[in-house]
């Protein structure tokens, strides 16, 4: 069920919040063993409590949209009183003393956040196979991963085990496994949503967004989270969007996709390195477009093929700093033994600690990171990758001169297979090749499901900074088409 | 901060060019710290003042306080600096325990201030400054059973001070003799005090330097090998420590050896400088820009609005020396700021008076104040803020002027200056006022030369002391009838007629 449908009939009385959620909780009791969504599902009393709070509110007629639906949160999202592990080894024993700002507007807003879900340790991923709580599998097929890092909050949604949920997005973790899975997802502009409380992974690239079955229900939760937080210095003061108007239904402008200028960049649809199935079915999707009226305008990005190194040069390098808290001093995981034998020294402490509670991938990309910030080697890697930045963001406002939005494949491949490619970081990092430009340049960008033979291909919608609702708009009229 | 000259240094100075640069840091005394919500005050209670901000807890985030760039452009505009329009924030990246988030957020290389100086009167020299940059200090580490991480059984981790503003003072290697360095540490304090930024208390830490030193010898072009000594907590420390280092150089420098670039400590027991760390072993500190905090940008306007109007310390230094006060005298005025508005109020008020009568009212006020008023204060008597300028300045008047009876001043003197003492009251009902009665005093006179033969043998002997007795025996009867010179002349006259 939408999660817009839901709210009808809870506003409406039709049905009670504890219906809901407990259909929900169902969902998640028969499929988590197998799925591995969640890493943690709250427990009986906290839920009761926020869904006793959803009753008494609709009941008084205190409406908000997201009143009384369930939702999972990437444990990367702070919530008071409750591990956030991350995913990581080094964070499993963590409980939080705080909530993170989209934890708390949803809390007040009467959602029912019903627990944490897996990911990428520390949103280090493209399979959510690096997570030290095990890999997610897709609903669509078991075998397959469920992409990541959202790989929980995707699968999660595509389940059934809640109707919404929350991902984050550095270089396509939200996109990405809401292609894998068939879903929605949207990464919002960067600044649209406060990142107070979200574990930073890349500072300058992470973005809180929505995941779920229909961009209506997109909207709803957008109209919560989004907006000005006076504690993340990044977020935007001056703009405000309303998503949805009094009725709870979606303030969209536009009811014809007629006269839209889309641009497309055909080089990248028609390449080898994109699969054949992906190909026919953007090939046959702007056809449909082309037929509807739309103008459909030929794009190209010079500088593309650049946007890999340059994404993981800067994601990891700021990694590597955000990363280095996670030492065994303060909390999370501290080794006090080596070899049967009491660590002495603070420093081997320190060390110890950090190679036994990180995974590989982070690892990896703290050494990448410590590499290219280090003396010596910062101009011809970080700072050059900052200038590629610069040319990307010219890149893409060149093209919104010409167009109203891009419309690309948010994957080179379909879902592929577990452990196909845990050992081979660079086939891995090429998932990202279509989705890590719009981080880079902090646009919204959505990913909407296209059922095509057997498949769901992610198509992904580009738009320029804070269209995050025309684009919800357009992915709601494609679905008329 | 009373310095002696060292001889050896002149010697080495004939030689070599002393080459000093200071890194100096001071805590800001914002109400609450740099990046979050929480308080910024000195506290014993360990951990008291933490939130997931400057604990640097996963997914917390800094927001800049304002009122620390407000404190930061009083102080630099005070100090003459460029205040930059434009300036960011960078990651200073380094493993340490008491950083909660292993690394310090700080400014690299576009720090808040640039440029800027400090007039050093008695030197009569610029020290020039190379940059002011703002970033948070580290919390504090305690270790048990050895003097640092590797050697401690334990280490207590305090981080009150984790996050609180910090400002660093970067001087170009202009200095050239331990004074100087003292002069110009006591002067930057000083300023720190005046335009209220911090109350730089070196035993409590808010205020820290570092030193650079090395020797250039006369003739050379380069500069030699610095050495740093880092952590200085006192004037004394500064002194001892750079001219120990400078022996210490012009040591090795005599026997051919060479200087290593390198860190060194203050060993207060031996008063001896030692190695901490080498070049080598120096950190990358990998900076990179804060992606968490927006740049700074900060219009003209504001950094006008912001900056100090009032008179520095050296604005106040250079006057007093056009008003023939010694350096001592004008240290001793400036230690103290409210000391320091006291005098310049009082000095106010009797100028006039002083102008027409013809005495330096400068000097007189700092000899009130060196003395009488100082033994009130020094023993805590009475708060400055309880002062009354108006009876202080009646006093001075009074006391130039020689018409009050000094006798039992002292005692009525704390009554006299404080506020709320209708002063004229008061010296009436005490007969502190001297009002001459001539006719009464030769009475008198003519009596205690009566009865005082054998002083009055001993005058005419030639013993000049006994004028002072027969004196001392008049004014006890006379009080404030009469000045003791005019007692004295009246004595003089009638011996000399007898
Ligand atoms: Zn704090």
């Amino acid at each position: 069920m939408k999660a817009k449908d839901i709210l009808k009939q809870l506003i409406t009385k039709k049905i009670s919040v504890k219906e809901v959620t407990q259909k929900y909780l169902e969902n998640i009791n028969k499929k988590n063993s197998i799925l591995n969504a969640f890493i943690t599902v709250f427990d009986e009393d906290f839920i009761n409590e926020q869904v006793e709070k959803a009753q008494e509110m609709i009941n008084k007629g205190n409406l908000t949209p997201v009143v009384g639906l369930p939702i999972a949160v990437k444990d990367n999202i702070n919530l008071k009183g409750y591990p956030t592990t991350c995913a990581s080894k080094i964070l499993s024993n963590y409980v939080s003393p705080y909530n993170a700002t989209v934890v708390e507007k949803l809390m007040y807003s009467g959602a029912i956040i019903v627990g944490k879900t897996n990911l990428d340790e520390f949103a280090m991923g493209s399979s959510n196979e690096n997570s030290y709580y095990g890999v997610v599998r897709n609903p669509l097929n078991l075998e397959w991963v469920s992409g990541g890092s959202s790989g929980g909050s995707a699968v999660a949604v595509s389940a059934d085990m809640v109707p919404l949920s929350l991902g984050s997005d550095t270089g396509g973790s939200i996109r990405l496994p809401a292609a894998f899975t068939g879903i929605y997802g949207l990464k919002p502009t960067y600044g649209m949503v406060s990142r107070f409380g979200l574990v930073a992974y890349a500072s300058s690239l992470d973005q809180i967004g929505p995941m779920g079955k229909d961009p209506q229900d997109l909207a709803l939760i957008m109209q919560v989270i989004a907006g000005y937080d006076p504690k993340d210095s990044t977020s935007y003061r001056d703009i405000t969007i309303d998503f949805i108007n009094e009725n709870f239904e979606p303030n969209f402008e536009l009811d014809s996709l007629k006269g839209l200028k889309i641009g497309v960049p055909f080089k990248i649809i028609n390449d080898e390195g994109v699969d054949k199935i992906i190909r026919d079915c953007l090939n046959e999707f702007i056809n449909t477009l082309a037929n509807n009226e739309i103008e459909i305008i030929e794009i190209d990005f010079p500088y593309l093929s650049y946007s890999i190194p340059a994404y993981y040069i800067i994601a990891s390098s700021e990694a590597s700093s955000n990363l280095a808290r996670y030492d065994g001093i303060r909390y999370g995981l501290r080794i006090e033994h080596f070899q049967d034998k009491l660590i002495e020294d603070t420093r081997t402490l320190m060390k110890i600690t950090r190679g036994q509670g990180f995974g590989l991938e982070v690892k990896r990309r703290i050494m990448i990171g410590t590499f290219c910030l280090s003396s010596g080697y910062y101009d011809a890697y970080y700072k050059k990758a900052q200038q590629v930045r610069t040319l990307i963001k010219q890149d893409f406002q060149k093209i919104f001169n010409k167009v109203d939005l891009i419309i690309m494949p948010t994957s080179p491949t379909l879902p592929f297979k577990i452990g196909e490619k845990i050992n081979d970081p660079i086939k891995m990092y090429l998932s990202d090749i279509y989705t890590v430009g719009v981080n880079l340049s902090g646009l919204p960008s959505l990913n909407i499901p296209i059922k095509y033979q057997d498949f769901y291909v992610g198509v992904q919608l580009i738009g320029n900074y804070f269209k995050e609702k025309f684009l919800l708009n357009v992915a709601n009229l494609i679905n008329l088409l | 901060m009373k310095i002696k000259e060292d001889n050896k240094l002149h010697e080495i100075q004939k030689e070599y060019d002393i080459i000093i640069g200071l890194e100096v840091h001071i805590e800001l005394s914002t109400e609450k710290k740099l990046f979050c919500n929480c308080k910024n005050e000195f506290t014993l209670e360990p951990n008291k003042n933490v939130c997931p901000v400057c604990l640097g807890l996963p997914g917390s985030l800094p927001v800049i306080n304002f009122q620390a760039i407000e404190y930061f452009i009083r102080f630099a505009s005070a100090l003459n600096c460029e205040i930059q329009n434009h300036s960011k924030f960078d990651r200073k990246n380094y493993f340490y325990p008491d950083m909660p988030k292993n690394y310090q957020i700080s400014q690299y290389d576009l720090p808040l201030a640039l440029k800027g100086y400090l007039f050093l009167p008695k030197a009569n020299k610029y020290v020039y400054l190379r940059r002011i940059h703002l970033e948070e200090d580290t919390g504090k580490s305690i270790h048990i059973g050895g003097d640092n991480l590797r050697e401690a059984h334990w280490t207590l981790l305090n981080y009150n001070r984790a996050g609180v503003p910090l400002i660093e003072i970067v001087t170009e290697p202009v200095i050239n003799s331990p004074e100087e360095a003292v002069e110009f540490l006591y002067l930057l304090r000083l300023t720190a005090l005046y335009t209220k930024i911090s109350d730089v208390k070196m035993e409590e830490g808010s205020l820290r330097c570092d030193a650079n030193i090395s020797l250039k010898p006369k003739d050379f072009q380069t500069l030699g090998t610095k050495v740093e000594i880092k952590n200085i907590n006192s004037f004394r420390f500064l002194y001892r420590a750079l001219v120990y280092e400078i022996e210490r150089q012009y040591n090795l420098l005599k026997q051919g050896k060479e200087i290593i670039q390198e860190t060194r400590g203050w060993d207060e027991k031996t008063q001896t400088t030692y190695s901490m760390r080498s070049k080598e072993e120096s950190h990358d500190y990998r900076y990179f820009p804060e992606p968490d905090l927006l740049p700074l940008n900060i219009s003209k306007d504001i950094i006008n609005n912001l900056s100090f109007k009032n008179q520095t310390p050296i604005d106040f230094y250079i006057s007093y020396l056009k008003h023939n006060l010694t350096h001592e005298e004008i240290l001793f005025l400036l230690d103290s700021q409210e000391l320091n508005d006291l005098y310049n109020q009082v000095v106010n008020l009797v100028q006039n008076y002083a102008f027409n009568n013809n005495f330096n009212s400068y000097k007189e006020v700092v000899k009130f104040f060196k003395t009488d008023l100082a033994y009130l204060l020094n023993e805590n008597l009475i708060n400055i803020a309880d002062l009354s300028i108006k009876n202080i300045a009646k006093i001075i008047i009074l006391l130039v002027n020689k018409e009050i009876n000094t006798v039992n001043l002292k005692d009525h003197l704390i009554n006299l200056v404080k506020k709320g003492t209708d002063i004229d009251n008061y010296l009436e009902n005490n007969n502190l006022i001297i009002r001459e009665d001539i006719n009464l005093v030769k009475e008198i006179v003519d009596k205690v030369i009566r009865d005082n033969p054998q002083a009055v043998k001993d005058y005419k002997e030639g013993k000049e002391k006994a004028i002072s007795f027969l004196i001392g025996q008049a004014m006890k009867e006379i009080k404030s009838k009469a000045k003791p010179e005019t007692v004295k002349n009246i004595i003089l006259n009638k011996l000399a007629n007898l």
